[in-house]
């Protein structure tokens, strides 16, 4: 694996942009990080591919490229350690089945990975019912040595437009969708978290969503 | 994207804002909707961006274990016990939310020394998030996570199939709840059975068999 580790900083975007942006901040991605991203991608996608063949070295490979990434993503949502593990185990259960049923062309394998971990998460805490309610700063441990470096490498151009868009939206729409994605909360709870009547929440999402749609769809 | 500028319907359930009814109709919106599909596709790889931002974190190396040990039963190796302890725990932590959900529901048995293991499949409705299913042998229980998404006055029938190859009725599938379907003694669950599912007036088929369009069909494993 060709992969360097990296620690890609929170993006801490100011609300205006008065000037156009680069390409590369409008990627949000730093210059210095695609030059071996084709084949940090490549060598994910071999190991997805292959492990829809049930080859369990590349499922190996595959859970140790992307798991403390995952993990993340499920404990974030989840904020429980225990119920975090037990979604993460269902994760790899359905990678492990349906690796073969994702196609190269039509998304980024971190991406297709991530949707399904992100998926999990929020059905299980929402079968759940209420869940509990741990200081999020809390939940987190950095990873050590293994921490990956799936960043910048991980998704293709298109998908790298999101950041440069996002950094366009007001501070409270920007604030707004950005809540409801990590912590895979329903509008009523988010009007909830923000002290707003539901309503409020909905337009200023749906707001944001809209600009988001028409920056994405800019061609560059 | 040339579809409905005001329409965010699709935006809304790729961030997972939706909630209750509205989720479910745009989960139906999924099934029946191939444009409809694709935008929801295409906000969530966008979307995607936003995961570079989440702190990594390295699961337990008994998780790992677990979760390496996947497939050992596809070579036809004895699985590590803590494999399926751990699956015993899932199930235990599925069952529990019904046992709180429901009470009239038979409360799991404690943790068992040596539990059965268990069977899994994952269904793949088209254009719909995939669906998990675990049968416990021990309390012939069937959990699926999720449900299809129906148009209203229909049901999700969830049939099982075995070497017979006679579709047996097996309950049907709510998005609430998650309720664990007990299987009944006759219907013979074991690896190789397929778990289908089919789309059929509200109440379920008429008949003894499926009347509907079968949108899945997988055969159970142990995993």
């Amino acid at each position: 694996m060709r992969m360097t580790l990296r620690t890609i900083k929170p993006r801490t975007a100011s609300p205006f942009r008065p000037t156009p942006l680069r390409a590369d901040e409008r990627f949000g991605i730093p210059s210095t990080v695609t030059m071996n991203q084709p084949d940090a991608r490549q060598e994910l996608i071999k190991a997805l591919i292959a492990t829809g063949r049930e080859d369990r070295a590349a499922f190996r490979q595959l859970y140790a490229l992307t798991s403390a990434k995952l993990f993340g993503i499920c404990l974030r949502i989840c904020r429980e350690r225990q119920a975090a593990e037990d979604v993460l185990q269902e994760v790899y259960a359905i990678i492990w089945r349906r690796a073969g049923a994702y196609e190269p062309g039509q998304t980024s394998p971190f991406a297709w990975l991530a949707t399904i971990a992100r998926n999990r998460a929020i059905d299980y805490h929402r079968a759940l019912g209420r869940r509990p309610t741990a200081p999020l700063d809390n939940v987190a441990e950095p990873a050590a040595s293994e921490r990956l470096a799936l960043e910048g490498m991980l998704l293709d151009e298109e998908e790298r437009k999101l950041h440069g868009c996002m950094d366009r939206l007001s501070e409270t729409q920007r604030d707004a969708i950005r809540t409801a994605f990590f912590e895979g909360i329903t509008y009523a709870e988010l009007a909830d978290v923000r002290g707003v009547p539901t309503s409020t929440m909905k337009s200023r999402i749906r707001r944001g969503l809209e600009r988001l749609k028409e920056c994405l769809d800019d061609d560059i | 994207m040339t579809s409905d500028e005001t329409d965010l319907t699709a935006a809304e359930l790729a961030l997972g804002v939706l909630d209750g009814d509205e989720r479910t109709a745009a989960m139906g919106r999924v099934l029946d909707d191939p444009a409809f599909a694709s935008n929801v596709a295409w906000w969530r790889r966008h979307l995607a961006a936003l995961y570079i931002e989440v702190e990594p974190v390295a699961p337990s190396a008994d998780l790992e274990r677990r979760i390496l040990a996947f497939g050992d039963n596809d070579n036809h190796r004895t699985a590590p016990w803590r494999a399926i302890a751990g699956l015993a725990g899932l199930a235990a932590a599925i069952l529990l939310t019904v046992v709180v959900t429901r009470p009239d529901m038979p409360a799991v048995a404690p943790r068992a020394a040596k539990p059965a293991p268990l069977l899994f499949a994952v269904l793949t409705p088209e254009r719909a998030a995939p669906i998990t299913a675990f049968f416990d042998p021990a309390s012939r229980t069937l959990k699926l996570r999720d449900a299809p998404s129906v148009k209203n006055g229909q049901d999700a029938q969830l049939w099982a199939i075995g070497g017979d190859g006679v579709p047996h009725a097996a309950g049907l599938l709510r998005h609430e709840g998650g309720a664990p379907l007990k299987i009944a003694p006759q219907v013979t669950v074991v690896p190789g059975t397929t778990l289908a599912i089919s789309i059929e007036p509200l109440g379920g088929s008429p008949k003894s068999t499926p009347t509907g369009p079968v949108v899945a069909a997988v055969k159970l494993a142990e995993i």
